[in-house]
């Protein structure tokens, strides 16, 4: 460690951010774009838009496996493996088990994407707002504690973040999921239109809509100025797009903050710790564990935004201890790394179309349908708290004539034949965080950096189970309803953590006796230190977080840099 | 593993084989896999005799068939790679008994036969009539990486149902081929 007065100064910012994937990168574009000299401290290598796609033009012969993982791979890595997107064509960019492991107390399967970019490379690109009714949830439902703003205080920074990042959506007048600034949408097929239709007649209360994702559909000139193009409907997206059709921190936020001069992007760089100083009574900076040294190195700054994706933003709080704070930084209220918790992604019911069989879908498309929360939306209905929002999708299937061998096989593998549509949903539910729910550091096992593991301790309740069983007997009535037939419900009985959103442990908070942030993502205690990825939510809702994450870092920088500027902090 | 030691792995493999003996998972697609499995244990006449086997399944006729295409070594590079031990133990099992009922049925090694006597021997297969089930199982796995192979092959996805890796477009509703209208409405 250097001790020199001029080596201080060479590792000194006027920010520091934890972290570069969709919340850090947002962080590092705001701050850089407001001036700051950003360190942007990143734990994995770097991968640079365009360049480091290593698969992205492959063919499916190219794929040694046609991408599937090989066995041995799966066995050293069982987590990972379950992720639907932990393919040959993707393996890369996930984090492997094998080589970052962490207690499960109870059974959480993590998936995690160690590199510049983080999972903004892999995310299902879902990008739905959130309402009024999820904001006053707790509160009018008496769990957690009240979020400490509503949606007007954060509805103009959803606009913000949406004009440059390019969503698609169509305005649809929905109160629990607010329209946004969108570019147009792409089609509904005519299967998924008629049960748009179908839904629409049967109920007052339901809708089918198309899924607001991150993709220029219509590229404007500020995405033009990001160097991105228009979505090409390669739906390869997990490889890493060279037309940056969608919204990574790789092919956007990153290469803006550049731009500025004002980044300094450090991969490699594993974060050990918060510094606390007594005096001062403030952060001042970040041990980093450099990952190619191993040697331990200071950074300073005068704000520092965690943003290392929400369990691993727990990890580092709980692991900067000071006099001040023993159990964790900015931890009064010993709250920190409890109410955790993610969304059930258990359930699906699929079922087939008889009809529209004259018809077909052509090109490919990288989203689909979404079923808004309609439960105990206005007031409490049922028997259990919240609800669940779903994806919804209709495809044509087709097939093969595979019987028999020699010319005639050769014949028939060539004809592609067509079967009926198949219809499928899956259920995304919001589950209450609970102080029984948590992840704290272990006690004796370390990983590779010499720092504590995580222990995750997470698990479903009485209110997830009904839920489900909700979820099952709606879904199935509507599908009914439209006619579907060989309607099949299915439960994975996954553990947490496949949902890939895990939340909260850090929760925002009106009172710092029961939170550990304000309004404005600032911590209680430490007032130049911020969280606003995963780790800061209070409740969990049903939509895809992301977009709520990048809302909140470009408000919270905002609001930090006003703070800098009154001399506050 | 560090650089320099992966560097130095790979110049001892070198000097060792006179070829670079790496795994095939580090290859790519088409690339040669003859004789150095990881787990698999074949002897050279039974790698012969699964080309064969893929080969009659996927003959070449006016286009290429199996063997041209080197989806008889796609099936066992993903028998080595991507399938349990207990997977590959029967399936070693299954080929032999496949060889036995060759033996018993048209008295030779498949890899003797006449193609009208291999023809024939897989059409009995195929049929399940007095087969065991060992060399269903066998010949189902073969048969299945075999049209995966072909099926995934740059002549099938080029010449034969054309894969696009940039549609650039997606249709929500569009008329069924005039053939395939025919068949299913």
């Amino acid at each position: 460690m250097g001790t020199t007065a001029d080596s201080t100064k060479n590792r000194t910012y006027d920010a520091i951010v934890i972290g570069s994937g969709i919340s850090g990168g947002w962080a590092a574009k705001e701050l850089c774009e407001k001036g700051l000299k950003t360190l942007v401290l990143e734990r994995g290598r770097d991968v640079k838009h365009l360049t480091d796609y290593p698969t992205t033009n492959n063919m499916p012969w190219e794929f040694a496996h046609r991408g599937q993982i090989p066995y041995e791979v799966q066995q050293a890595n069982p987590v990972v493996s379950k992720c639907y997107a932990f393919k040959e064509d993707a393996q890369h960019f996930f984090c492997k088990d094998e080589e970052h492991p962490y207690v499960q107390e109870k059974p959480f399967d993590w998936i995690r994407g160690y590199q510049v970019g983080g999972k903004s490379l892999l995310w299902a690109r879902q990008t739905q707002r959130w309402s009024e009714f999820d904001f006053e949830g707790p509160a009018r439902d008496g769990f957690a504690v009240d979020w400490p703003i509503r949606y007007k205080d954060i509805a103009p920074w959803y606009s913000y973040v949406e004009k440059f990042a390019g969503i698609s959506g169509n305005k649809d007048g929905i109160p629990q999921l607010p329209d946004g600034e969108f570019l147009p949408a792409l089609e509904m097929n005519c299967v998924e239109k008629y049960f748009i239709q179908n839904v629409a007649k049967n109920y007052n209360d339901r809708q089918v809509i198309y899924g607001r994702c991150a993709h220029l559909t219509q590229p404007q000139p500020v995405h033009l100025q990001q160097g991105r193009a228009q979505c090409q409907k390669r739906d390869l997206c997990q490889r890493g797009c060279p037309f940056g059709g969608y919204f990574s921190s790789n092919a956007t936020t990153i290469p803006w903050a550049l731009k500025t001069g004002n980044m300094t992007l450090r991969p490699h760089s594993v974060v050990h710790s918060i510094l606390y100083d007594e005096q001062k009574g403030k952060a001042v900076g970040v041990r980093v564990i450099d990952d190619t040294t191993k040697d331990a190195i200071d950074f300073y700054a005068r704000i520092i935004f965690v943003n290392a994706a929400a369990l691993n933003t727990n990890l580092i709080l709980l692991n900067s201890t000071s006099k001040r704070f023993p159990n964790g930084l900015g931890n009064d209220s010993g709250v920190l790394g409890k109410y955790v918790a993610f969304h059930n992604y258990r359930a699906r019911v699929s079922g087939v179309h008889e009809g529209h069989l004259d018809s077909t879908t052509d090109g490919r498309r990288p989203t689909s349908g979404y079923i808004p929360r309609f439960r105990n939306v206005h007031k409490q209905e049922t028997d259990f708290l919240r609800g669940y929002a779903a994806g919804f999708g209709a495809n044509r299937s087709t097939y093969q004539n595979r019987d028999g061998f020699g010319a005639s096989l050769k014949e028939n593998l060539a004809k592609k034949e067509y079967g009926p549509w198949r219809v499928g949903s899956h259920m995304m539910g919001e589950t209450i965080p609970k102080e029984s729910n948590y992840v704290a550091l272990d006690g004796t096992k370390k990983d590779a950096w010499d720092i504590p593991q995580l222990k995750i301790s997470m698990d479903y309740d009485d209110n997830d189970e009904k839920m489900v069983k909700d979820y099952q007997e709606q879904m199935t009535e509507m599908f009914t309803k439209a006619g579907f037939k060989e309607i099949e419900f299915s439960d994975s009985k996954q553990a947490p953590g496949l949902d890939i959103h895990e939340m909260g442990g850090a929760r925002m908070g009106r009172d710092p006796k029961t939170s550990i942030l304000n309004g404005f993502n600032q911590m209680h205690a430490v007032p130049n230190v911020f969280v606003t990825d995963g780790a800061c939510m209070t409740s969990t809702s049903t939509q895809n977080p992301s977009l709520t994450y990048m809302a909140f870092t470009a408000r919270a920088v905002d609001y930090a840099v006003q703070e800098m500027k009154k001399g506050n902090i | 593993m560090s650089i320099s030691r992966r560097t130095a792995l790979k110049q001892f493999l070198i000097v060792a084989g006179g070829v670079v003996l790496l795994p095939s998972c580090m290859q790519k697609g088409d690339t040669k896999a003859a004789t150095s499995f990881k787990h698999l244990k074949l002897s050279s006449g039974e790698e012969q005799l699964l080309s064969e086997l893929a080969e009659t399944i996927i003959p070449a006729t006016n286009t290429p068939g199996a063997k041209d295409l080197k989806v008889d070594q796609f099936a066992l590079r993903m028998l080595d790679d991507c399938h349990s031990p207990e997977d590959q133990q029967a399936f070693e099992k299954g080929l032999q008994a496949f060889e036995q009922f060759s033996k018993k049925q048209q008295q030779k090694s498949f890899t003797e036969l006449t193609p009208a006597q291999r023809t024939a021997l897989l059409q009995q297969i195929e049929s399940k009539k007095e087969v065991p089930e060992a060399v269903t199982q066998f010949y189902n796995k073969m048969k299945g990486l075999t049209i995966q192979g072909y099926m995934s092959s740059q002549h099938f996805l080029t010449k034969v149902q054309v894969y696009e890796l940039v549609p650039g477009r997606y249709r929500g509703c569009v008329p069924l081929p005039q053939e395939a209208r025919a068949k299913t409405v």
